[in-house]
């Protein structure tokens, strides 16, 4: 048994590029888990602040104003709160952060041209999968026994305000809007693979 | 195991191999000894153990070799201006820290293992040299040059004993199974430098900076191993105006595009009448 893990040693194949790179960071050490969860988050905030930009864009100066510009308010306070994290626990960013900013910007002015219902619509597909997005990270996160409580707090934090969006989306009429069936799929799909692909590159 | 064994055996097996097994356990021995002696009820009642306490004793184990191979290396490095970044190298290191020579088996990749090593270690060096720097200059929103200049040529020197026999480690990373290890240890270093010379940026530019700052790393590596002057003023030199340069890109890429429009449009004409051999200003 012992010998056969000798030889394993000796056949293990070299370390990746990420591994060898993060051996000495104290992050890493600590769990190798968290630069991912950091890294995605800190690429959804972005794109929730870029939709944000977008519907208020469109919206700006209807009755929707006013809370969308709240509900922006607020992503831009996750999005400082996850840039902070990067440099704390230097994590490297995304590499794409530049198509994330245009695509959330166009997803946000999109749904909004097609109406204030179309926009919440959006808004609730966006949250629904976020949540569910942190409800796992939480999970991932409570394995680990001497887990990083600040992180596990914000994380929390953010999650009960974009439920809060969620809620907010649908009594505006989210489900009024042309499409919600399919709308919603859609821009769920989108999201969960934009997640995927923030999470490794 | 009395004197006289001793000389026995050494006659019989040749003086070289005897000597450091007889001084130093050499634990990888014992331990097939032990596997095989070990009854199948053993192993049994041994997987029964809870996972926790075998995962730690795996850790263990896992830091016990590397200390080996740590303090083989380190050895090693002592014979690399005679010997080179060879499995020469590597096999007097492992003599002069007691193990039998022929473990330099633990190092499937040779002069490769050898090299990053070395890398890993000077990057730990000037990162704790860089934690001590002044940071005066970092607090203005300027490109810290003087303290990335510094930082490379620290790195740099770093070599200077090994000077001779750098050419050939450079020719070990570029095989292609060291490639992975020595791409790793060039990013963990300009990322210490960028973080070090406060670079906070979260976005795009996080890319830019360190791919950068690796090209200019490796261009004054090459430059400095054909370096003769006294200080390595021209490397320093080389270094610095390298610096410049990216920074006149950066400012170029910063520039509003429509504000530079017209620039672009005349230099592009005269590109094109050259080309088409129609220029009049000769």
């Amino acid at each position: 048994m012992i010998n056969m893990k000798f030889v394993a040693t000796m056949l293990r194949p070299k370390g990746t590029l990420r591994f060898v790179r993060l051996a000495h960071i104290p992050t890493w050490q600590k769990n190798p888990n968290l630069d991912k969860i950091i890294r995605v988050d800190h690429a959804g905030e972005l794109g929730a602040d870029r939709i944000y930009a977008g519907q208020m864009a469109v919206l700006g100066g209807t009755a929707e104003g006013p809370l969308i510009r709240h509900m922006w308010e607020q992503e831009k306070k996750h999005r400082e709160a996850f840039e902070k994290l990067i440099n704390e626990y230097r994590v490297r960013p995304t590499v794409l952060t530049p198509l994330w900013n245009v695509a959330g910007f166009a997803l946000g002015a999109g749904t909004a041209l097609l109406g204030k219902e179309a926009a919440m619509a959006c808004t609730v597909a966006v949250e629904t999968v976020i949540v569910d997005h942190y409800n796992d990270q939480l999970r991932t996160l409570m394995e680990d026994p001497n887990v990083d409580k600040e992180i596990l707090e914000t994380i929390t934090k953010f999650r009960d305000e974009e439920q809060e969006h969620h809620d907010t989306g649908i009594d505006h009429g989210a489900e009024q809007a042309p499409f919600y069936k399919a709308l919603t799929e859609v821009i769920k799909t989108g999201c969960k693979v934009a997640i995927e692909i923030s999470k490794r590159i | 195991m009395t004197l006289l064994q001793r000389v026995f055996r050494s006659v019989r097996n040749g003086h070289r191999y005897i000597l450091p097994l007889a001084s130093v356990p050499v634990n990888k021995n014992q331990r097939v000894l032990r596997n095989y002696s070990q009854s199948k009820q053993d192993t049994e009642a041994k997987e029964l153990k809870s996972p926790a306490i075998s995962v730690s004793t795996e850790h263990e184990e896992h830091q016990y070799e590397e200390s080996i191979k740590n303090r083989i290396l380190l050895r090693a490095l002592e014979y690399v201006p005679k010997t080179g970044w060879s499995v020469e190298s590597l096999s007097a290191g492992a003599e002069s820290a007691g193990y039998p020579g022929i473990t330099h088996g633990l190092f499937p990749n040779g002069g490769g293992d050898l090299v990053h090593y070395f890398n890993v270690k000077c990057n730990e060096n000037l990162v704790e040299q860089m934690k001590s720097w002044p940071k005066d200059d970092l607090k203005d929103n300027k490109v810290p040059s003087k303290f990335i200049e510094n930082a490379i040529m620290t790195r740099l020197l770093m070599i200077e004993p090994y000077k001779s026999t750098w050419p050939k480690a450079m020719a070990i990373q570029a095989l292609p199974n060291n490639v992975p290890n020595c791409l790793a240890t060039l990013l963990s270093l300009v990322d210490d430098i960028c973080y070090h010379s406060g670079d906070r940026s979260v976005d795009f530019n996080w890319y830019i900076r360190r791919v950068g700052l690796a090209g200019i790393y490796k261009a004054s590596e090459l430059f400095y191993l054909t370096d003769n002057s006294t200080d390595f003023s021209k490397t320093r030199n080389f270094v610095s105006s390298r610096i410049r340069d990216a920074q006149l890109i950066q400012t170029a890429l910063n520039l509003n595009p429509v504000a530079a429009a017209p620039q672009t449009l005349t230099a592009a004409f005269v590109t094109a009448k050259n080309m088409l051999g129609i220029n009049t200003l000769k």
